[in-house]
C-alpha cells in the first residue's frame, strides 16, 4: 500500500567534516577538528530518528454542494485526522480533486504535523464543470523528523459532485418488447394516439368500432391506435481502450468519460421515470454489467455504480486482468432475460474457450476475457454481445474518438440491437489536434448516420435534453 | 497575469515559513562568530538590504513593477556596501576575511528561497550555506571565534541548509499557497535539538582535555568517526 524511500537528503553532509577536519589539519586548528564533528553528527541524526509509521489517517470530505450547476463554486472541505497512536511528525496531504474541476480558492494542499488524535481541515473551493466528477484518493506523504524517510501513501475517500441538469426524456429507438410503456411505435393496436383506420375484421373489440362510420355508410371499420410499449434499453458507456489514458488520441478524454457519465445518469432517470427497463454496461478495459431492471431502486443501483465503480474512472489502468473479477451485479430482483449472463462470477483458474467466444448468449468462462478478439474494441464488443438478451436496444454514449467504435456500433447493429449514439464532443479548442479530432468526429458521426443510427451530437454547454430532441425528431 | 497562471507560479517555490526560518539560521550563522562593532554594521546593512531585495521580489511579483524593482536595487546596492563595510571596517586584517563569505553566503541563500531561477533553487541554497560554513572555518584559521562560537555557527550553517532544502522540498510538494507553517516548526525543533545535542556532545569531549592530544591524534578520531558514520550508512 505505501511506498517508502530514503531521500538521502543528509548524505552530503560529510563533506562539511571532511572540508573542516581538512583545513584543520593543514592550518593545524584543533578547534576545526572539533568543528567536524558537527557534519558527522548530522550524518548520525537521521539514523537515530525514528522511522515514519505507516499513517493511520481518517479522511472525511463533505463538499457544500453535491449537485452545483456549471460554473458554480462548490465549497470543499477535508478533515484528515491521525487515528495512530504515534505523532506524523511531517505530513503532506495533497487532496484528490477531479481533473476537470479548476481550483478557484485556497488550495487543496497542506502540510503539518499531527499528534495522535489531533486533526486537520483543508477548506478550498473547485469550480463546476458539467459532468460527473469523481474525487481520486488523497495522496499522503509523511517524512520522519529528519526528512531522510519518506513514506508515500493514498487515503480513499469518495466524493462525487454531480453537475448538470436532467433530460425529460430518453433516446429511443422503434423496437419494443411487449410491455406497455411511453414509447409511441409504428404497430397499430390499443393506446392513446390514432393510428390508422382499417377495415374489420373477425375478432376486433366492439368499443373499437367507428360506429358513426357505420351509421351513415353502413360499412364496419376498426379505428387503430398506436401501441404505446416500453423498451429496453442498455446505457453503455464508452471509457475507451487504452490502459494508458493520456496516450493522446487514443481514448477518450476524461472530459468525455466525466459527460458521458453524468449524461447516462440522467437518461436512465427519464427511462426509469417512463417505465422502461434500463441496464448499464461499461465499454472500456474495465467491464462493468448491471442487467436490464426497472424502478427507482433499480436506478438508485445504476448511480451508485456510476459514481463508484472503478469501470467508470477515466483513470482505469487495466494492467490486472488476472484479478479483474467482472464486477457482475445482480441485483435483488429478478431481471427476466438476461439472467442467464448473471450466474457465474467465480475466481481462480477457469478454461478458456476461444472457440466458443460470442456463439453462446451466456458468458462461458465466468466473465473472463474473451480470448481471440484482435483488438480492445472487438473484445469490448464480444463481451457486450453476449450479455445482450434479444430486443435489447442500447445508447452509446461516446465521444467517437476512435474508428473501431463505429465498428462496434456496426456489429451491434447487425446483431440486431438498434443503436442510439449519445456523443459528448470535447474537440473543442483551437489547437491543431483539436480541429483534427473534431475532423475526424464529423466523419464518424456521417458514417454512422449513413448506416441509419442516430447520434446526438452534444456540443459543450449544450442542454442534453434539446440536443435529444433535435435529433429524435430527425428519426420519427 | 490571469490568477491561474499566477497560482501556477506559486506552485513549485519554496515555503514562505521555512525560507524564513532558513535566513534567521543564516543570520545566526554569521552573527555567532562576530566580534567587533565594524562587524555588526557589515551585517546589519547585509540584512537591511537583503530584507529590501525580498520586499522588491514580493512586490515584484504582485505586478506592481517599478517600485518593486527599485526596492530590490536599493537592497543590491545595499548588500554591496555590506560587503565593502566588512572589507573595509574592522583593523586586524583577519577580521576583515572572516565576514566576507557568510555575507555572500546569505545573499545566495535568499536568492535561492525566492528563487531567483526556478529550478535553482536547491542548487542556490546549499551553495549559500557552504558559503556559510567556509566562513565558520575560515574564522577558525584566523582564530576569530571561541570554539563555542564555532561549533554553534557551524550549526546554524547546517540549519540553514536543512530548513532551505526543506522548504524547497515542501514548496515543490504542497506549494507556497498552502499552510506548512506547523511541519515546517516540528522539523526545525527536530534539527534543532539534534543541533545542540551534538553541541554538548563534542563540548563534552573537548573538556576531557583533548587539547593535549597531538593533532595526529584528533586526525585518528576524525577518521574513526568517519568509519562509524559510514558503517552506520550499510
Amino acid at each position: 500500500m505505501s511506498d517508502v524511500r530514503t531521500t538521502g537528503r543528509w548524505r552530503g553532509v560529510v563533506a562539511l567534516s571532511l572540508f573542516a577536519g581538512a583545513v584543520g589539519l593543514l592550518a593545524q586548528r584543533p578547534s576545526l577538528l572539533l568543528l567536524a564533528s558537527v557534519g558527522v553528527g548530522y550524518a548520525v541524526y537521521p539514523r537515530l530518528v525514528p522511522e515514519p509509521p505507516e499513517p493511520d489517517l481518517a479522511v472525511e470530505r463533505t463538499i457544500s454542494e453535491r449537485t452545483p450547476a456549471h460554473g458554480e463554486s462548490v465549497d470543499v472541505a477535508v478533515t484528515v485526522r491521525n487515528e495512530g497512536d504515534r505523532w506524523l511528525t511531517d505530513l503532506r496531504v495533497v487532496d484528490g480533486v477531479p481533473a476537470l474541476l479548476p481550483v478557484v480558492d485556497g488550495t487543496p494542499r497542506r502540510a503539518t504535523a499531527l499528534g495522535p488524535g489531533e486533526e486537520t481541515t483543508i477548506e478550498y473551493a473547485v469550480e463546476g464543470r458539467e459532468g460527473k466528477h469523481r474525487f481520486e484518493p488523497s495522496t499522503v506523504l509523511t517524512r520522519d523528523l529528519g526528512g531522510a524517510t519518506e513514506r508515500t501513501t493514498t487515503v480513499h475517500e469518495s466524493t462525487v459532485i454531480d453537475c448538470g441538469v436532467s433530460v425529460p426524456q430518453a433516446a429511443l429507438r422503434d423496437l419494443t418488447r411487449r410491455r406497455t410503456g411511453e414509447l409511441v411505435t409504428d404497430d397499430g393496436g390499443s393506446g392513446l394516439e390514432f393510428h390508422r383506420m382499417r377495415e374489420y375484421r373477425r375478432g376486433d373489440p366492439v368499443k373499437r368500432i367507428d360506429w358513426r362510420r357505420f351509421a351513415s355508410g353502413g360499412d364496419l371499420t376498426t379505428v387503430e391506435f398506436r401501441e404505446e410499449q416500453a423498451a429496453a434499453v442498455v446505457l453503455c458507456v464508452d471509457v475507451g481502450t487504452s490502459t494508458a489514458p493520456d496516450e493522446p488520441g487514443a481514448s477518450p478524454t476524461a472530459h468525455a468519460v466525466a459527460r458521458s457519465v453524468a449524461a447516462a445518469d440522467r437518461l436512465a432517470a427519464a427511462l426509469a421515470d417512463a417505465n422502461h427497463e434500463f441496464g448499464l454496461a461499461a465499454l472500456g478495459p474495465e467491464p462493468c454489467w448491471l442487467p436490464l431492471g426497472v424502478g427507482k431502486s433499480h436506478l438508485a443501483h445504476l448511480r451508485q455504480l456510476l459514481d463508484a465503480d472503478p469501470a467508470f474512472a477515466p483513470s482505469t489502468v487495466a494492467g490486472n486482468q488476472d484479478d479483474a473479477l467482472d464486477r457482475v451485479v445482480s441485483p435483488e430482483f429478478e431481471s427476466r432475460d438476461v439472467a442467464p449472463e448473471v450466474n457465474d462470477t467465480q475466481v481462480g483458474p477457469t478454461v478458456d474457450q476461444p472457440g466458443t467466444a460470442g456463439a453462446e448468449p451466456a458468458l462461458s468462462d465466468g466473465g473472463r476475457l474473451v480470448d481471440g478478439a484482435t483488438s480492445g474494441r472487438d473484445r469490448q464488443t464480444a463481451e457486450l454481445r453476449e450479455r445482450l438478451g434479444g430486443n435489447t436496444q442500447i445508447t452509446l454514449l461516446s465521444p467517437l474518438a476512435d474508428d473501431d467504435v463505429v465498428g462496434t456500433v456496426r456489429t451491434l447493429e447487425a446483431a440486431g440491437h438498434p443503436v442510439t449514439v449519445v456523443s459528448p464532443d470535447t474537440t473543442a479548442g483551437e489547437t491543431v489536434g483539436n480541429r483534427l479530432a473534431a475532423r475526424e468526429r464529423t466523419t464518424r458521426i456521417q458514417a454512422l448516420r449513413r448506416l441509419g443510427v442516430p447520434v446526438v451530437d452534444w456540443q459543450t454547454g449544450d442542454h442534453l435534453g434539446n440536443a435529444l430532441e433535435r435529433t429524435m425528431e430527425r428519426y420519427r | 497575469m490571469t490568477s491561474l497562471a499566477a497560482s501556477r507560479d506559486l506552485l513549485d517555490r519554496p515555503t514562505a515559513p521555512g525560507a524564513l526560518l532558513a535566513m534567521l539560521a543564516g543570520f545566526a550563522a554569521v552573527a555567532l562568530l562576530i566580534e567587533g562593532a565594524g562587524q555588526w554594521q557589515a551585517l546589519v546593512v547585509d540584512i537591511v538590504g537583503l530584507a529590501l531585495c525580498a520586499g522588491g521580489y514580493v512586490a515584484w511579483q504582485r505586478g506592481q513593477k517599478v517600485p518593486g524593482s527599485l526596492a530590490a536595487l536599493a537592497g543590491g546596492v545595499l548588500v554591496l556596501v555590506a560587503l565593502a563595510l566588512a572589507v573595509s571596517q574592522p583593523e586586524a586584517m583577519t577580521e576583515r576575511l572572516e565576514l566576507l563569505p557568510g555575507l555572500l553566503g546569505l545573499a545566495v541563500l535568499l536568492a535561492g528561497l525566492l528563487p531567483v531561477r526556478a529550478g535553482w533553487e536547491r542548487r542556490l541554497v546549499t551553495t549559500g550555506a557552504a558559503f556559510l560554513f567556509v566562513g565558520v572555518v575560515t574564522s577558525g584559521v584566523v582564530r576569530g571565534a571561541s570554539e563555542i562560537q564555532l561549533l554553534a555557527a557551524g550549526v546554524a550553517s547546517v540549519l540553514a541548509w536543512d530548513l532551505g532544502e526543506q522548504a524547497v522540498s515542501l514548496g515543490g510538494q504542497v506549494g507556497r499557497r498552502a499552510q506548512t507553517h506547523r511541519a515546517e516548526l516540528v522539523h526545525a525543533g527536530g534539527s534543532l535539538l539534534a543541533g545542540v545535542a551534538i553541541l554538548a556532545v563534542t563540548l563534552g569531549v573537548a573538556a576531557l582535555d583533548v587539547q593535549g592530544l597531538s593533532l595526529a591524534g584528533f586526525a585518528v578520531l576524525l577518521v574513526a568517526a568517519f568509519a562509524l558514520v559510514v558503517a552506520t550508512r550499510q
